[in-house]
C-alpha cells in the first residue's frame, strides 16, 4: 500500500517533468506505463523471507533413525566402557562390602573427629 | 500431516542426543574425582595400597545389596540412596614411612578443588592427624572427605552426595548396618577393591 502511493507521488513529480520539458512524442506515455508497470510489480519481486530448503519426509525420517541408532550405540559403548572397568565389582558382592567398609571407616573417623574437636568435658548446659 | 509428523522426531533426536551427553558428563566428572584421588606420593612409598572406587553402575549395585541387609536402619538407606560417589585410599607403609610432605599435596588438592576444612586434629604427642572436609552445592553439603594419617598408614575417604552426619555417626558406632558387613583391616578385599582401579 505504502509502495504504491510512493509510486503515485513519483508519477505525479514525473508527469510535470515530462510537461515542462519537451520530449517526442508518445516518450512520455511510455515513461508512464513503465513506471505504473514497475509499480505493480515491485510488491511481488519482493524477495521472500529467508528459509530452509524443506526436506522430504523420508529423508528426515532416515535422519532421526541414524541419530537414534548412534545415541543408543553411544549409550551402550558407556555402559561396556563403565563395565569393564570395574567388571570385578559388578559381577560380585565386593561393591556391597566396600560400600559397607568405606562407610564404617568414614563414620567411625568422623566420631573421632567429633571427639577430638569437642571433647565430651566441654559440653555445656547452654549449647 | 506433514508437518505434525515431522515434529516429534526431532524433539526425540534432540532428547536422545541431551541423555547421552548428560551420561557422558557424568561419567566424565566421576573420571576426574577417581584422578584427583591419585597421590604420587604416597603410592610410590606405600607397601600396600586399598583403592576403592564406587560410582556408576557399581555404587547402584552396591547399594541396592546393602540396602537389602535386614538391619539397615531408615536413616541410613535414605543417607546411602543419595550418594553419587564413594572412593576409598588407604596407603600402609612398612620401613619407609611418610613424611608431612607427602601429605601435604593431599591437603592441598581439597583445597585447589574447593573442599573446605570442617574439623582438624593433630596430636602433638603422636604423629598423627585427622582432617574432615565437606563441599558445597547450593549451601547444601554435597560431599565429606576424611585424610587421617599416622606412621603405618594414610587413609582418604571421599563420600559425594548429601551427607546426613547423624547417619554416618550411627554408622560409625556400629548401628544402622548390619554387623559383620565389613572388615577392618581392608587388606582382604583388596582382589575386588582393585578392580575399580
Amino acid at each position: 500500500m505504502r509502495h504504491r502511493r510512493d509510486t503515485s507521488q513519483a508519477e505525479a513529480r514525473l508527469r510535470r517533468a515530462l510537461v515542462r520539458e519537451a520530449v517526442p512524442d508518445g516518450f512520455s506515455a511510455r515513461v508512464m506505463a513503465a513506471v505504473r508497470s514497475e509499480g505493480r510489480l515491485a510488491p511481488a519481486a519482493k524477495k521472500p523471507r529467508w528459509s530452509l530448503p524443506r526436506p522430504s519426509q523420508r529423508l528426515v525420517w532416515a535422519m532421526g533413525g541414524c541419530t537414534c541408532a548412534l545415541a543408543l550405540f553411544f549409550v551402550a559403548s558407556e555402559r561396556a566402557v563403565q563395565d569393564s572397568l570395574d567388571p570385578a565389582q559388578v559381577a560380585t558382592h565386593g561393591s556391597e562390602r566396600d560400600l559397607a567398609e568405606v562407610l564404617q571407616l568414614a563414620g567411625s573417623k568422623w566420631i573421632k573427629a567429633q571427639e577430638a574437636a569437642f571433647p565430651p568435658g566441654l559440653d555445656s548446659d547452654d549449647d | 500431516m506433514t508437518k505434525a509428523a515431522s515434529h516429534p522426531l526431532p524433539v526425540a533426536m534432540l532428547a536422545m542426543i541431551l541423555l547421552a551427553g548428560s551420561q557422558q558428563a557424568a561419567t566424565a566428572q566421576e573420571a576426574d574425582q577417581e584422578s584427583a584421588m591419585h597421590f604420587a606420593s604416597l603410592e610410590e612409598k606405600a607397601d600396600e595400597v586399598v583403592r576403592v572406587n564406587l560410582w556408576g553402575r557399581s555404587l547402584e549395585q552396591a547399594k541396592k545389596l546393602l540396602g537389602l541387609r535386614k538391619n539397615v536402619t531408615a536413616s541410613v538407606r535414605s543417607f546411602m540412596n543419595g550418594l553419587t560417589a564413594v572412593y576409598r585410599r588407604t596407603y600402609r607403609f612398612g620401613k619407609e614411612r611418610p613424611d608431612q610432605a607427602d601429605i601435604e599435596p593431599v591437603h592441598r588438592h581439597l583445597a585447589e578443588d574447593g573442599w573446605v576444612p570442617l574439623i582438624e586434629t593433630e596430636d602433638r604427642q603422636k604423629p598423627e592427624s585427622l582432617s574432615v572436609y565437606s563441599i558445597y552445592e547450593n549451601e547444601e553439603v554435597a560431599g565429606m572427605t576424611v585424610v587421617s594419617s599416622d606412621p603405618g598408614e594414610v587413609t582418604v575417604l571421599k563420600i559425594m552426595g548429601p551427607v546426613d552426619f547423624d547417619a554416618l555417626s550411627a554408622i560409625g558406632s556400629g548401628l544402622g548396618l548390619p554387623a559383620g558387613s565389613a572388615g577392618t583391616t581392608g587388606l582382604e578385599q583388596t582382589p575386588a577393591a582393585f578392580a575399580g582401579e
